[in-house]
C-alpha cells in the first residue's frame, strides 16, 4: 500500500476542537469490476481506518466495496493533552499501512 | 460596400466565369465605393484563425482580401500533443506550415502584433508596420498565468513543464517522461475552468500512464492535482486509467488535497492543504486567459476572456472585431480545435456577408472532442449548439459510456485521426 | 494577391459568381456555408483509399452522388441510421436544405493538397 497522508495542526489549545485529515491513495478495488479477459477483477478494498490516541481508539470506520479510490476521512476529536495520532488501515488480506503525527497541546 | 442585388439561381455547375466576376468589381468602383475588395485581416494562424482565413478567401474569392497574421513561421497543433508524448506521433507530424495559404491567395504576415488601434483600424506589427483593416477576425488564443500559482514562472516551466502550448514544451515533457524510473511519481496539476481543452489533462495522463506501462515502468504512478471536484467525461476516464493502467493513475479534487498553496522548482514539490506532494516529474498546466494582444485592445471582460455576440463571434466592444477559438466566451462550447474551426467559419460568413451585403446564414456552431484512453480505446463527446438566450447553449448533445464494445472504442480512435487529418487540411491546404 | 482562379477551381468561381448575385445567393452561401461545416470532419485521408465506398467513419463527400449524400443524411436527421455526432450534425435542417447541401458536395472536387513540407498532415 502507499503511504498514508496526514493533517492535523501542530499546536493546539487544550478544549481545541482538531481537525484531522487523511488521505491513502488505494484502487477500492470492488470486485464486481469485469477487467479486459472478462472476469471479475478480485475484489481489494481498505475494508478497516482507524484512528488512535496516545493508544486509546478514537474513531473505526468500516469501509464497503461501494467506497470510491482514494478512501479521504476527514472528522474533529477534542484535544486535552499532548500526543500522538495514529491512523491504521487494513486492506483485504489483512495487509496494514499506518501514518501518525505528534500534536502539542498547550494548557 | 454593397454589392448588386440581383436574383440568382446559377449553381456551381453553370459557372458564370470571370466576366461576372470583373463586372461586380467595375459596378462597385462605377458608384464610388473603395475600388479596392474589403480587406479582412486574420490575427493569428491556429485553428481559429486558419480556417477563417481560408473559409473567407474560398467563398469570398476575389471580392475580398485576406490577410494573415501569425507570429510563427510554422504551426504546432496541441491537438494531437498528447500522441507525441506518449510517443504515439513525431513532432514533424503535428506541425505544419502556411505555404497552402499563401498558394490561395492569401496574404501571409509573419509577424508578431503589437496592438490593435482600434480608432484606426488597424494593426501594428513589431516591426512597426501597419496592416489596416476593414473587419477583423482575432484568433490568438491563450496566454499562460504562470504566476497564478506561487511559485511557478516561464522559468520554472523548464523544470515543471506544462506543455500546453505545444512545441519545445512538447518536446521537454516527452524527454522527461522518458528518463523516469520504473518506480516514478508524476504529480500533475490541472487548473480551474475555464481552460483549453477541458478533456486533454486527463488523456495526457492516461497517454503517459500508457507510455510508462508498455515500457515496463508499471509501477510508476500519476498524481492529478485538480483545481476542480469534477471533470470532462469523467466517468470514462477513472474507468479507463483502472482498466488500462491500474493504480497508476490517482485524480484528488480540492476538497480532498485541500488545495494548490504554492510549488517549488528546486525541491520538485507542490505544497497542498493537505500535504506536500514531491514528484520525479512534476506538470503543472496554470490558469489561462486570452492572449495579451485581445486584453490589451480592451475586447475582454475582467475575467480575461473576451465576450462575443452569438449570431456572428463579433465583438460586443467593437463591430468590426469577431474574436473566436479559445480567446472567445463562447458560452457552452469547449476551448477546443474544432469548435474554434467551428466559430472561424461563422466569423468569415458573417464578415462576408456584411461587407458584401449578403443576408448572412445563421451559425451551425459544432464541437466533437475526441480523446485516447489508450491507444486503440478512444472516447468523444460533442455537440451542436446555438443561440439562445443570447448565448451559445447545446441544441444536441452525444458523449461515449462506459462499458462500450471494444470495436467502438477502436471505431473513436479512427475518428479521431480522420478528424486530425480534416482539421489540419481545412487549416493549411 | 496572387490567387489565381483558373488554377483554384470551382470554389473560386463560387466566390467570384457570388459577388454580384445575392437574394438567391443568399441560399448559395448558406449552402457553402453548411458545406464547409462538413469538411471539420470528411476530407479525405492522405493514407486513405480513394474509394469514397472504402470504410472510413468519415468518408469524403465532396463528388459523392448527390442522391447517397440525401439518403444518408436524412436518415441521420430521422434516426434511421443511428450516429449521435451525425443526428446532432443535421439536427433541425429540412429536406430541401439538405437536398441543395447533397448537391453542392456532389458539385465540389476534393482538395487534394499535401502541406507545406509536402507531408500529408496526419501520416502516422
Ligand atoms: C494537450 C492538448 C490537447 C488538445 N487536444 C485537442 C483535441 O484533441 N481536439 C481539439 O479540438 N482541441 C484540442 N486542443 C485544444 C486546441 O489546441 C485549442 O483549442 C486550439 O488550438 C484553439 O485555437 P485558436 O485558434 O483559438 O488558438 P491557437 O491554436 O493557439 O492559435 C493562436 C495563434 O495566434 C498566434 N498569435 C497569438 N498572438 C499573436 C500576436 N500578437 N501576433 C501574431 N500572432 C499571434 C499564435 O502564434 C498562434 O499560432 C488541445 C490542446 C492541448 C493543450
Amino acid at each position: 500500500m502507499e503511504r498514508p497522508r496526514l493533517r492535523l495542526p501542530e499546536r493546539v489549545r487544550a478544549g481545541d476542537v482538531v481537525p484531522v485529515r487523511a488521505l491513502l491513495m488505494h484502487p477500492m478495488e470492488s470486485g464486481l469490476r469485469l477487467g479486459p479477459d472478462g472476469g471479475r477483477v478480485p475484489r481489494r478494498i481498505v475494508y478497516r481506518i482507524a484512528c488512535s490516541f496516545e493508544g486509546e481508539p478514537l474513531l473505526v470506520m468500516d469501509l464497503e466495496p461501494g467506497i470510491a479510490a482514494n478512501p479521504y476521512v476527514e472528522f474533529a476529536f477534542l484535544a486535552r493533552r499532548s500526543g500522538t495520532l495514529t491512523v491504521v488501515y487494513t486492506e483485504d488480506g489483512g495487509a496494514e499501512t499506518a501514518v501518525e503525527a505528534f500534536i502539542e497541546v498547550e494548557a | 460596400m454593397t454589392a448588386t442585388r440581383q436574383p440568382f439561381t446559377a449553381t456551381r455547375r453553370r459557372v458564370l466565369g470571370l466576366a461576372m466576376l470583373a463586372t461586380g468589381v467595375m459596378a462597385v468602383s462605377a458608384r464610388g465605393a473603395t475600388p479596392a475588395p474589403p480587406r479582412i485581416v486574420v490575427l493569428g494562424g491556429g485553428a481559429g484563425g486558419a480556417v477563417a482565413a481560408r473559409t473567407a478567401k474560398r467563398l469570398g474569392g476575389e471580392a475580398v482580401s485576406v490577410t494573415l497574421v501569425e507570429a510563427a513561421p510554422s504551426y504546432v497543433t496541441c491537438f494531437f500533443s498528447n500522441w507525441v508524448i506518449a510517443g504515439l506521433r513525431a513532432m514533424e507530424d503535428i506541425t505544419h506550415g502556411y505555404a497552402g495559404l499563401a498558394a490561395d491567395g492569401i496574404a501571409v504576415v509573419h509577424g508578431r502584433a503589437e496592438a490593435i488601434d482600434r480608432d484606426a483600424r488597424a494593426i501594428r506589427l513589431a516591426t512597426g508596420e501597419t496592416i489596416p483593416y476593414d473587419r477583423l477576425i482575432l484568433a490568438p488564443g491563450i496566454a499562460l498565468r504562470h504566476e497564478a500559482v506561487p511559485g511557478y514562472s516561464e522559468a520554472a516551466a523548464l523544470t515543471m513543464p506544462h506543455a500546453w502550448k505545444a512545441g519545445p514544451q512538447t518536446t521537454l515533457l516527452r524527454s522527461r517522461l522518458e528518463a523516469l524510473g520504473p518506480t516514478a511519481s508524476i504529480v500533475m496539476l490541472v487548473p480551474p475552468n475555464p481552460y483549453r481543452c477541458p478533456p486533454g489533462p486527463y488523456e495526457r495522463a492516461a497517454l503517459m500512464a500508457h507510455r510508462l506501462k508498455a515500457t515496463g515502468r508499471a509501477g510508476a504512478r500519476l498524481t492529478i492535482l485538480d483545481a476542480k471536484e469534477t471533470f470532462s467525461k469523467q466517468a470514462l476516464f477513472q474507468e479507463g486509467w483502472e482498466r488500462h493502467t491500474p493504480g497508476m493513475v490517482q485524480w484528488l479534487p480540492p476538497s480532498v488535497h485541500g488545495g494548490i498553496l504554492s510549488v517549488d522548482p528546486a525541491t520538485n514539490s507542490v505544497e497542498t492543504g493537505l500535504d506536500v506532494f514531491s514528484g520525479d516529474l512534476i506538470t503543472v498546466i496554470p490558469p489561462q486567459q486570452a492572449a495579451p494582444i485581445a486584453v490589451d485592445a480592451g475586447l475582454a471582460d475582467p475575467d480575461g476572456w473576451c465576450p462575443v455576440v452569438p449570431a456572428a463571434m463579433r465583438s460586443p466592444m467593437d463591430s468590426f472585431v469577431h474574436v473566436i477559438g479559445d480567446a472567445a466566451k463562447a458560452g457552452e462550447m469547449p476551448k477546443s480545435a474544432f469548435a474554434a474551426a467551428s466559430q472561424g467559419r461563422v466569423a468569415a460568413v458573417a464578415v462576408l456577408a456584411d461587407l458584401l451585403g449578403w443576408p448572412r446564414p445563421e451559425p451551425r456552431y459544432f464541437n466533437t472532442c475526441w480523446s485516447l484512453i489508450a491507444p486503440d480505446d478512444g472516447v468523444k463527446v460533442g455537440a451542436l449548439y446555438g443561440e439562445k438566450a443570447g448565448g451559445i447553449a447545446t441544441v444536441k448533445g452525444f458523449v461515449s459510456q462506459p462499458g462500450e464494445p471494444a470495436a467502438e472504442r477502436r471505431r473513436a480512435v479512427d475518428e479521431a485521426e480522420n478528424w486530425y487529418a480534416a482539421i489540419t487540411a481545412e487549416m493549411f491546404g | 494577391m496572387t490567387g489565381q482562379p483558373a488554377k483554384r477551381g470551382v470554389a473560386a468561381v463560387l466566390g467570384a459568381a457570388l459577388l454580384t448575385m445575392p437574394a438567391a445567393a443568399a441560399d448559395d452561401l448558406r449552402i457553402a456555408y453548411l458545406a464547409a461545416t462538413c469538411a471539420g470532419c470528411h476530407a479525405p485521408r492522405a493514407d486513405a483509399p480513394a474509394d469514397p465506398a472504402a470504410d472510413s467513419p468519415m468518408p469524403a463527400l465532396a463528388g459523392r452522388p448527390a442522391d447517397d449524400t440525401l439518403a444518408a443524411l436524412k436518415a441521420y436527421r430521422d434516426g434511421q441510421r443511428p450516429s449521435a455526432v451525425m443526428a446532432a450534425a443535421v439536427a433541425g435542417l429540412d429536406d430541401a436544405t439538405l437536398a441543395a447541401l447533397a448537391r453542392h458536395l456532389e458539385a465540389t472536387s476534393p482538395p487534394n493538397r499535401p502541406n507545406a513540407s509536402g507531408q500529408p498532415g496526419a501520416a502516422p
